[in-house]
């Protein structure tokens, strides 16, 4: 039986998730908040196996803050929920430790497989933003390369700004724009994907 | 006199239109009743207490009455200060009676008419200040009658009078010397305090309105509200006159532009969508419909809620900005991040995305640019933030085109955040956009 807690300031997800367990045997709600404080105080209390949190609450991204409260004590798996699909916030979400990442325009019935499989160890996020599945897969810029080319070396972004002459605040944005932009979350990922598309070549 | 009514802050507020809040000024027979009362109790005075008395003496009594007019006219049309200006009237037209009596008789600017003048004064401060405070902490006490005004008003004045009547008795008894003529600049007195006593009300009540307006506006304030520095600068913002009527006119100037929008771009896709499902076309097109209305609707709302620079800071925002130019077209952006060390205040964070935002527009749309370079440094207590392009570059001369009086607002809106916005002609072709906070020099 997974424990599961609905964080969320509209009662839309919480209503039909609440409906749908009823009728499942292997998801039992716990609890709800709206707030952020709230939230904190439920989990803390209830400890949940999983905690699906709305990533807006109240007018300001405090689903992130619940995150990083829950995932620091590591005793519940956190699955955010987001109406945005800015690759900022999936980037947030993966920095914070969450477990997972879904959109608010998912399926009632694939947001509850999801709370299965995170519930079972598992990660649920996209495979890339709907942004970047939209878009056209782009080469990226020279400079881009350049610093692709020695993150698949294995160069950290230190040694990435130094063996560019950039800032090293300049090589994360870089490289956080390549990650939005390609929907990856790891730099092995991303050194991947480059070596894959031929950007760079995977010899050293 | 007229009355000053003072309408509910909350309902006003909740009538939209930016929540101004009108504090109406209607005449009334009860404002005229005391206003008149009052005039009689100082001319009376003066001619009775002070059987020398002159036409000069009236003098003081008609440049407060002037005074008093005029500011309420002024107040009319700049709502906030004119109550301040006139307090400020009514100390000059009490300067005048001293003046007076100091012209007529050196001698009488000892203890006598100071103490009497003072007495009078103080507790009409202590009232005064007691009914502000009331006033302005507890909202379900705020004066909304006319009626209650007015009794407060005459109840002082009879307790004012009282007091002076009795201190000339007393210093005619304690000292012979004590001449009526002491006393003779009291009734002017009296009506400055009133007039005092109205303007600390209508300040007070300008205030909680001003507070209530710039409460209103301030939207998506998490728990306790904006810092107390920003607050009060929201508060300022809302007394200068004109100002409000400015905002209120931008928002729905912005309402417009966003109506004529949805109306261009979305809606006649949206109706196609709808033409080509009836008509029983393939899915894919209905499909294919809707994703770009989905686009078109994200597009809008990336350009008036900046959700990422909320959530993310500038940095995040430029990224996003960067990526979504990118996305578009065949133009490059290179963004190069000299410093990020935390926001500055969400103010100027939204200053500095929209001059990036129109920069970058405007580099793409009219300068024809192919490569954009932006190049931020930020830290709570400050932001460089450069733009450049390779474009067809900018021409100070022609400045009046529609594409530049969207920089030259942005201009006044930077310096009103205490921020200097640069735009020179780039090297050696294009345009670059500079922000800097906090202004140099």
């Amino acid at each position: 039986m997974i424990r599961l807690v609905v964080v969320d300031d509209h009662p839309a997800i919480a209503v039909a998730v609440a409906a749908a367990t009823t009728d499942r045997d292997d998801i039992d709600l716990v609890g709800r908040a709206t707030s952020m404080d709230e939230a904190i105080t439920l989990i803390d209390e209830v400890r949940p196996d999983v905690v699906l949190c709305d990533i807006w609450l109240g007018g300001s991204p405090a689903g992130l803050d619940v995150l990083r409260s829950t995932a620091r004590s590591r005793r519940s798996r956190v699955l955010m929920l987001s109406g945005f699909e800015q690759p900022s916030f999936l980037r947030g979400a993966f920095e914070g430790g969450a477990a997972g990442y879904l959109s608010k325009a998912s399926d009632l019935d694939e947001i509850l497989e999801a709370v299965v499989a995170v519930a079972a160890g598992a990660t649920r996020f996209p495979d890339v933003t709907l942004r970047a599945l939209r878009d056209a897969p782009r080469r990226p810029s020279a400079r881009e390369i350049e610093a692709l080319l020695l993150l698949a070396r294995g160069s950290t972004n230190d040694e990435i700004a130094s063996g560019l002459g950039i800032s090293i605040k300049t090589v994360e944005s870089h490289l956080r724009r390549l990650f939005g932009r390609y929907g990856v979350l790891s730099r092995t990922e991303l050194a991947l994907l480059a070596v894959r598309e031929g950007w760079v070549s995977g010899d050293p | 006199m007229t009355d000053a009514r003072i309408e509910p802050v909350e309902t006003a507020a909740a009538r939209g239109h930016a929540g101004r809040v009108r504090i109406a000024l209607v005449p009334s027979r009860l404002g005229a009743a005391f206003l008149g009362s009052g005039l009689v109790v100082a001319l009376a005075a003066i001619i009775v207490l002070d059987r020398s008395w002159r036409p000069d003496d009236l003098l003081p009594v008609l440049v407060g009455c002037a005074g008093l007019i005029a500011a309420l006219l002024a107040r009319a049309m700049a709502p906030g200060f004119a109550w301040m200006a006139l307090i400020v009237g009514s100390l000059a037209a009490a300067g005048v009676p001293t003046g007076l009596s100091r012209a007529a008789d050196p001698g009488v600017i000892g203890v006598g008419p100071w103490l009497v003048l003072a007495i009078p004064a103080s507790i009409s401060a202590i009232v005064t200040v007691a009914i502000a405070a009331l006033y302005a902490t507890r909202p379900e006490r705020r004066l909304t009658r006319v009626g209650t005004l007015a009794a407060f008003l005459v109840a002082w004045l009879v307790v004012a009078c009282a007091v002076v009547v009795v201190l000339t008795i007393a210093g005619a008894r304690a000292d012979p010397d004590f001449t009526i003529v002491d006393v003779a600049t009291t009734p002017t007195g009296l009506f400055l305090h009133f007039v005092l006593l109205l303007a600390a009300l209508g300040v007070t009540a300008d205030l909680r309105a001003a507070m209530s307006r710039a409460d209103a506006h301030s939207i998506g304030a998490g728990a306790g509200g904006p810092p107390i520095g920003d607050r009060v600068r929201a508060v300022l913002r809302e007394l200068i006159p004109g100002q409000a009527d400015a905002d209120a006119a931008a928002i729905e100037a912005e309402r417009i532009r966003l109506a004529g929008d949805l109306h261009a771009v979305v809606l006649p896709t949206l109706r196609r969508a709808i033409a080509e499902a009836e008509a029983g076309l393939p899915i894919e097109n209905l499909a294919a419909r809707l994703r770009s209305v989905d686009l078109e609707l994200e597009r809008l709302m990336a350009d008036r809620w900046p959700v990422v620079l909320d959530a993310f800071g500038l940095v995040a925002a430029l990224e996003d900005l960067a990526e979504r130019t990118e996305a578009d077209g065949a133009v490059q952006v290179v963004l190069e991040i000299e410093g990020s060390a935390g926001r500055p205040r969400p103010e100027i964070e939204r200053t500095a995305w929209r001059v990036a935002q129109l920069a970058v527009d405007n580099a793409v749309r009219h300068a024809g640019a192919s490569q954009i370079a932006i190049t931020v440094a930020v830290a709570p207590d400050r932001l460089g933030l450069s733009i450049s392009d390779d474009g067809r570059g900018f021409d100070p001369a022609g400045a009046v085109r529609p594409a530049a009086r969207g920089l030259v607002d942005l201009g006044r809106r930077a310096s009103a955040v205490g921020a200097s916005l640069q735009i020179v002609p780039g090297d050696p072709s294009g345009t670059v956009v500079r922000l800097e906070w906090p202004a140099p020099g």
